[in-house]
C-alpha cells in the first residue's frame, strides 16, 4: 500500500510517495516550467521510480500546491496551508510556527500541539521576499543564487535596502553595486530586508516556539539567519525543506486510505 | 477533482432582476428625448427624491456594477488613467468618470451595452457617505459643468449619545429641505408630495415583505445565500420604490418559503456557515457562490446585501424627509468600528449561526476596508470565531487573483475542518 503527496509549486513540483507505515520510500524535486501538469506528471514518475513501483501500486494521490487543480490523476487536492502544518508536524511534533518562503509568496502559519492548523497568513500579492525576489537579486549581482546564502555571512557592514518591489529593489542593488558597495554586504541588506517583512507577518499571528521554516529559501542560511535576528529565535530547518507539502499531502493521502500508522517521515 | 454541474442551486426569481435594471435604464436613456431631467446621484442616497418629480436619475456605483457585471469597464478605466487618475481610485469612481470623458467626447466604446448608455447629467446629486464621494461629484462638475447639491454626513458620531444622533437627523433634513428647492430650481416645477408619499409606502410595503425574506434568510441549512441576496439587492436599493420592487422581493420570499418546505438547500452538503463582511468582487459573484459550494459551505448573510430600509417600523410615508433623514446619514460606513463589530458581526453572526467572516479589502476602497484587522480580531475574542481577509475589489478586475482568492478561502475552510478528521 502506497500513497503519493504532490505539491506544484510556482517554480518547483515535488512529489513524496509514502509506504503504508507513513515512511518515505519516494521523492522527487523538478522546476514546474511553464506546464503545471507537465510537471506534476515527470515529479510523480521520477518518485515512482526512485521508490521502485508503479502507479497502480499507489492508493491514493493527493495534490496540493498553486497548481493542485492542474493534476487530473490526483484523488483530492488541498491547499499547501494544510499541508505544510502536517508536514511540519510531523517531522518536529514541537514546532507551533512555520515560515514558508517559496518561490512566488511567503506564508506564516500556526498549529497547536496536535498539529491542527489554527491560523494563517500569506503575502501573495507581490514577489517580494520570496524566492523569485532573491533569484532577481542574484542576477543583478551576478552571482549563482545557490551562493547567495554564504556570501551574505561574509558582511561586514549593514546596507539598507529600502524598497521591496522586486523591480525597484534591483535598482536600488545595481546603484549599490555602481557605488562600489561590497557584493556581501548588498546581499546581507536584502537577506535582511526579506526577513524584515516576513518577520511582521510571523508577528501578527504571534510567534509560538518553536519556529520551523519551510520552503526553498530555507537553503538559504543568510535568510535563516537574518529570520532568526529579527524573530529572536531560532528556527528549525528540516534537511528537504522544499518537500514538507509534499509531504504533509502524502501524510492527508494516508489518513485518507484511513491507515493510523505513523512514524517518523524524513528529518 | 472539478465537477461540472452547478452546485449553488440559486434563488430563480433572483433573475427577474434584468428586468428591472432593464427597464429601469432604459427609463434613464429615454429622459431626454421625453423632456425629463437627468440627474446622476454619487453615493447610496435618497433616490426617491428624484424618483417623484419623474427625473431620470440612477446611482453611479450601481452603473459602475451593471458595467462591470457585463465586463464592459475596463475601456472606461483606461480612459480615467489616460486622464491622470491613479488605479487606486475608487473603480466604481474611475469607471464612471472615465465613461463620462469618453461620453463626452462622443467616444463611448462600441461594445457598451445600449441598455447602460446613460444619458450626460443636467444636475448631480451626492451624498457623502464615503470621502471619495464628494471628490467624485467634484470630477463630474468639472466635467459636465452641471449643478451638483452634495449633501454632507457626520462621519463616527458616537451612536450612544442620543442628543449627537437627534442633531445629526435635524442636520440632515435642513440638507433635504436645501435638496427640494435645488430640485425645483433644476426642474422649474413644484416638489410632488404625494408621489414622494407613495413612493415611501411602496418602500414600505416591500421593506415588510423583506423583513419576512431576512427571517427565513436564517434557516440553516440555508435555502438563500449571500449570493442571490446580492443579485437581488438593486432593487432594494436604486430601484425601490414600486410595484415592481414590492412583486419582485415577493416573490423571492415565496420560493424561499416553498424551498424551505421542500428541504431545498443552496448547496448540497451544508457544512460550514460563513459570514460575509464588506462589498464583494461583483465580476466575480457567480464563481465564488459556486466555489463556497464546491466546498460544502454556504455563505449565508452579511450587512452590505441588507441594504437600506431594512426596518419598516421606521419608515413613515407622512414624514418622508424624517424618513430620509434617519436612514440615509446612518448607514453602515459612516457608524463607528463598535457600532459595526455588535450590529454587522456579532449580532449577524448570532443570527446566521456562522462558523466564521470573510472579509474583502478592495484594493480601491481603502477607506472603508483599513479597519478589517481589527475587526476581525476583535470579533475574534470576542465571539471566538475565525476570519479571512480576501483582498480583491469590488468593479476593478484587474486586482483579482483567482488562484489567490480561492486559495486563501480554501485554506480558511480546510482550518474549520481541521478539528474534524480530514
Amino acid at each position: 500500500m502506497f500513497v503519493a503527496g504532490i505539491d506544484i509549486g510556482s517554480l518547483t513540483a515535488k512529489t513524496v510517495i509514502l509506504d503504508g507505515h507513513a515512511q518515505v520510500v519516494g521523492q522527487s524535486l523538478v522546476p514546474t516550467g511553464a506546464i503545471s501538469k507537465k510537471a506534476g506528471e515527470t515529479s510523480f514518475e521520477m518518485a515512482l521510480k526512485v521508490a521502485e513501483i508503479k502507479t497502480s501500486d499507489i492508493n491514493y494521490i493527493l495534490a496540493t500546491g498553486y497548481g493542485r487543480k492542474n493534476i487530473p490523476f490526483a484523488n483530492g487536492e488541498m491547499t499547501e496551508i494544510s499541508c505544510h502544518a502536517k508536514g511540519a508536524h510531523n517531522l518536529f511534533p514541537e514546532v507551533r510556527t512555520i515560515i514558508d518562503i517559496g518561490g512566488q509568496d511567503s506564508k506564516a502559519i500556526s498549529i497547536n500541539e496536535a498539529g491542527i492548523l489554527t491560523g494563517f497568513m500569506m503575502n501573495d500579492k507581490c514577489a517580494a521576499g520570496s524566492g523569485r525576489f532573491l533569484e532577481v537579486m542574484a542576477r543583478a549581482l551576478e552571482i549563482e543564487l545557490d551562493r547567495m546564502g554564504e556570501l551574505s555571512l561574509r558582511s561586514t557592514k549593514n546596507i539598507q535596502i529600502s524598497s521591496m518591489c522586486t523591480v525597484f529593489a534591483e535598482s536600488e542593488v545595481v546603484s549599490s553595486v555602481a557605488n562600489g558597495c561590497d557584493p556581501s554586504d548588498i546581499i546581507n541588506g536584502i537577506h535582511h530586508a526579506i526577513a524584515r517583512r516576513v518577520s511582521i507577518m510571523v508577528e501578527h499571528i504571534g510567534v509560538k516556539e518553536r519556529v520551523m521554516m519551510s520552503g526553498g529559501v530555507a537553503k538559504n542560511i543568510g535568510v535563516v539567519r537574518a529570520l532568526e535576528h529579527e524573530l529572536h529565535t531560532t528556527l528549525l530547518i528540516p534537511k528537504e525543506p522544499q518537500l514538507v507539502g509534499a509531504l504533509g499531502a502524502a501524510l492527508i493521502a494516508l489518513e485518507r486510505t484511513r491507515v493510523k500508522d505513523q512514524s517518523k517521515g524524513m528529518v | 477533482m472539478e465537477k461540472k454541474e452547478r452546485l449553488h442551486n440559486k434563488v430563480e426569481s433572483t433573475g427577474l432582476i434584468r428586468e428591472i435594471v432593464r427597464d429601469f435604464y432604459g427609463s434613464v436613456i429615454r429622459a431626454p428625448q421625453e423632456g425629463r431631467k437627468v440627474c446622476w446621484c454619487v453615493g447610496a442616497g435618497p433616490y426617491e427624491l428624484f424618483k417623484a418629480m419623474d427625473i431620470g436619475h440612477f446611482q453611479t456605483e450601481n452603473w459602475g456594477v451593471a458595467v462591470t457585471s457585463r465586463k464592459s469597464e475596463r475601456p472606461m478605466i483606461e480612459e480615467a488613467e489616460r486622464a491622470g487618475y491613479s488605479s487606486d481610485v475608487c473603480s466604481y469612481a474611475s469607471i464612471n468618470i472615465g465613461y463620462s470623458l469618453l461620453l463626452k467626447k462622443g467616444k463611448v466604446p462600441n461594445d457598451l451595452s445600449p441598455e447602460l448608455r446613460v444619458p450626460k447629467p443636467d444636475f448631480l446629486f451626492c451624498i457623502n457617505t464615503c470621502p471619495s464621494m464628494a471628490q467624485w461629484t467634484e470630477a463630474l462638475r468639472e466635467i459636465f459643468d452641471v449643478p451638483a447639491f452634495i449633501m454632507d454626513v457626520p462621519l463616527f458620531y458616537d451612536d450612544q449619545d442620543e442628543v449627537q444622533y437627534q442633531r445629526n437627523i435635524l442636520y440632515a433634513v435642513e440638507q433635504l429641505r436645501d435638496a427640494v428647492t435645488f430640485i425645483e430650481e433644476m426642474t422649474g416645477q413644484p416638489y410632488n408630495w404625494d408621489r414622494l408619499k407613495e413612493i415611501h409606502t411602496y418602500i414600505k410595503n416591500t421593506s415588510i415583505v423583506r423583513k419576512e425574506l431576512f427571517e427565513l434568510w436564517c434557516h440553516k441549512p440555508s435555502s438563500i445565500s449571500y449570493w442571490d441576496m446580492a443579485i437581488a439587492l438593486g432593487a432594494a436599493n436604486v430601484f425601490r420604490g414600486t410595484p415592481e420592487a414590492l412583486a419582485f422581493f415577493t416573490k423571492i420570499r415565496d420560493e424561499v418559503a416553498e424551498r424551505i418546505k421542500k428541504g431545498i438547500t443552496t448547496v448540497p452538503k451544508e457544512k460550514h456557515r460563513l459570514l460575509w463582511y464588506m462589498n464583494h468582487p461583483w465580476f466575480k459573484v457567480g464563481h465564488l457562490a459556486e466555489f463556497f459550494a464546491r466546498h460544502d459551505t454556504v455563505v449565508v448573510g452579511g450587512q452590505y446585501v441588507i441594504g437600506p430600509y431594512a426596518d419598516p417600523e421606521k419608515i413613515d410615508p407622512e414624514r418622508p424627509l424624517w424618513t430620509i433623514a434617519e436612514e440615509h446619514p446612518t448607514r453602515p460606513y459612516v457608524r463607528t468600528m463598535r457600532y459595526k463589530i455588535e450590529r454587522f458581526m456579532k449580532a449577524l453572526a448570532r443570527d446566521f449561526q456562522v462558523d466564521g467572516i470573510v472579509f474583502h479589502s478592495p484594493r480601491t476602497c481603502r477607506p472603508n476596508s483599513w479597519d478589517h484587522f481589527d475587526e476581525g480580531e476583535i470579533v475574534k475574542q470576542e465571539l471566538g470565531l475565525p476570519y479571512i481577509i480576501i483582498e480583491a475589489d469590488h468593479t476593478d478586475p484587474q486586482f483579482y487573483s483567482e488562484a489567490e482568492v480561492d486559495n486563501r478561502l480554501q485554506a480558511f475552510i480546510e482550518s474549520l475542518s481541521s478539528n474534524k478528521q480530514w
